[in-house]
């Protein structure tokens, strides 16, 4: 009797174990239908959300494509714009580093010949002004001290010229940054 | 064997169900689910950027509806004479007379490098943009021989002096006097029009002013 008993309490333990099985693999696969669906649904909904915005685009293009002289001007105008602002900004302008240095010497003295590149500035003077001279020679040893934009300043001669020898040459040569 | 079968068969068949449904389950998974997951993820980026196009779009489009036209063709007109996009010789030379014009001087010589020559003593300019070489020869007065020189770089086509000698009437100049050459790349989907800076209205005006 008691053996009978077991053995239907047995048989009753596995049928709720197949019970639980059951249950639980429909719950998984009813929960994993739903969200296949689901993503399908989303995924319909986003191609159609992709296929409104490509459509706003041909939109706009066609768009811009009827002003396409307009836009073709303007982007020109950009692009040269922003060459000749490079060109300006890149270039050295060699003749107000020349001008700055002349400006430093007495306003008697005038060059007599110049030769000015990028990289230096040399010009002669002559004069019988030995004062002025003197004047402009001390303001180019300090220029060599204190200016930022003088490399070096050489003094090539100091000669003295004219048929009477009282006028004065001078040849400087200044190395630019 | 086939005893042994049927013994597995009858002791686990009430389980032969729910394993159906568990291998149903997962072919759904990977071959639904994963899939459609993949393909959200991918036109959630492509949504992303085509939102980012519509924005530059509209941008674009607004730019260019708004971007006055009164003085585009002329603005056009002047860059295009200030950065030639061929070597421009007429305008080259004019340019040239037009400054000695302003500075009153002669021009006794000018010769041009048309052709392309290697040079190794390029300036920082002329490494980004190309630029034809004039030789010039002048005469006048000392200061004008220097608002010359002023005025050279301040005419167009644009251009940088690198060389001057001057002596007490004459005067000679090395220039450059550049061009770059445009092509048309407009691409509606992926460029960018940008209306005019600041920077950009006053090398207008600039320009403008050497073109006078």
């Amino acid at each position: 009797m008691r053996q009978e008993i077991n053995l239907v309490l047995q048989k009753q333990g596995v049928k709720k174990e197949i019970r639980k099985a059951f249950v639980w693999s429909v719950g998984v696969f009813i929960a994993v239908f739903a969200i296949s669906i689901i993503s399908i649904i989303v995924s319909a909904i986003l191609s159609l959300q992709l296929k409104n915005r490509e459509n706003e685009i041909n939109n706009i293009v066609g768009q811009i494509r009827q002003e396409a002289e307009k836009t073709n001007k303007i982007m020109a105008l950009n692009e040269r714009l922003g060459s000749i602002n490079s060109v300006f900004t890149q270039r050295i302008d060699i003749i107000d580093e020349f001008l700055w240095i002349l400006s430093q010497s007495p306003a008697n003295l005038g060059f007599r010949t110049a030769e000015v590149s990028n990289e230096s500035i040399s010009f002669s003077i002559e004069s019988d002004d030995l004062v002025s001279i003197n004047t402009l020679l001390d303001r180019i040893y300090n220029l060599e001290k204190t200016s930022a934009k003088v490399k070096k300043a050489d003094v090539l001669s100091f000669s003295k010229a004219g048929e009477d020898g009282n006028i004065y040459a001078l040849q400087l040569k200044f190395q630019i940054l | 064997m086939k005893d042994l079968l049927l013994l597995y068969y009858q002791k686990y068949r009430t389980y032969f169900v729910p394993l159906t449904i568990l291998v149903v389950t997962i072919f759904v998974f990977f071959n639904i689910f994963m899939p459609q997951v993949s393909s959200i993820q991918e036109k959630l980026s492509q949504l992303g950027n085509k939102a980012d196009d519509i924005e530059r779009l509209k941008k674009n489009l607004n730019t260019i509806q708004s971007f006055p036209t009164e003085n585009l063709d002329s603005n056009l007109s002047t860059v295009f004479t200030a950065l030639p996009s061929s070597k421009d010789i007429l305008s080259i030379y004019l340019g040239v007379i037009n400054a000695a014009d302003k500075a009153d001087v002669t021009i006794s010589g000018f010769s041009l490098k048309v052709g392309t020559l290697y040079s190794k003593k390029k300036t920082e300019v002329e490494k980004t943009t190309p630029a034809l070489s004039a030789s010039l020869n002048v005469n006048g007065g000392g200061a004008s021989l220097t608002e010359f020189g002023k005025e050279l770089q301040n005419t167009l086509p644009i251009a940088e002096l690198k060389h001057m000698t001057l002596s007490q009437n004459t005067g000679t100049y090395e220039i450059s006097f550049f061009y770059k050459s445009y092509q048309d790349t407009f691409n509606p989907t992926r460029s960018v029009v940008e209306v005019l800076s600041g920077a950009k209205l006053k090398t207008i005006k600039r320009v403008q002013g050497g073109q006078q």
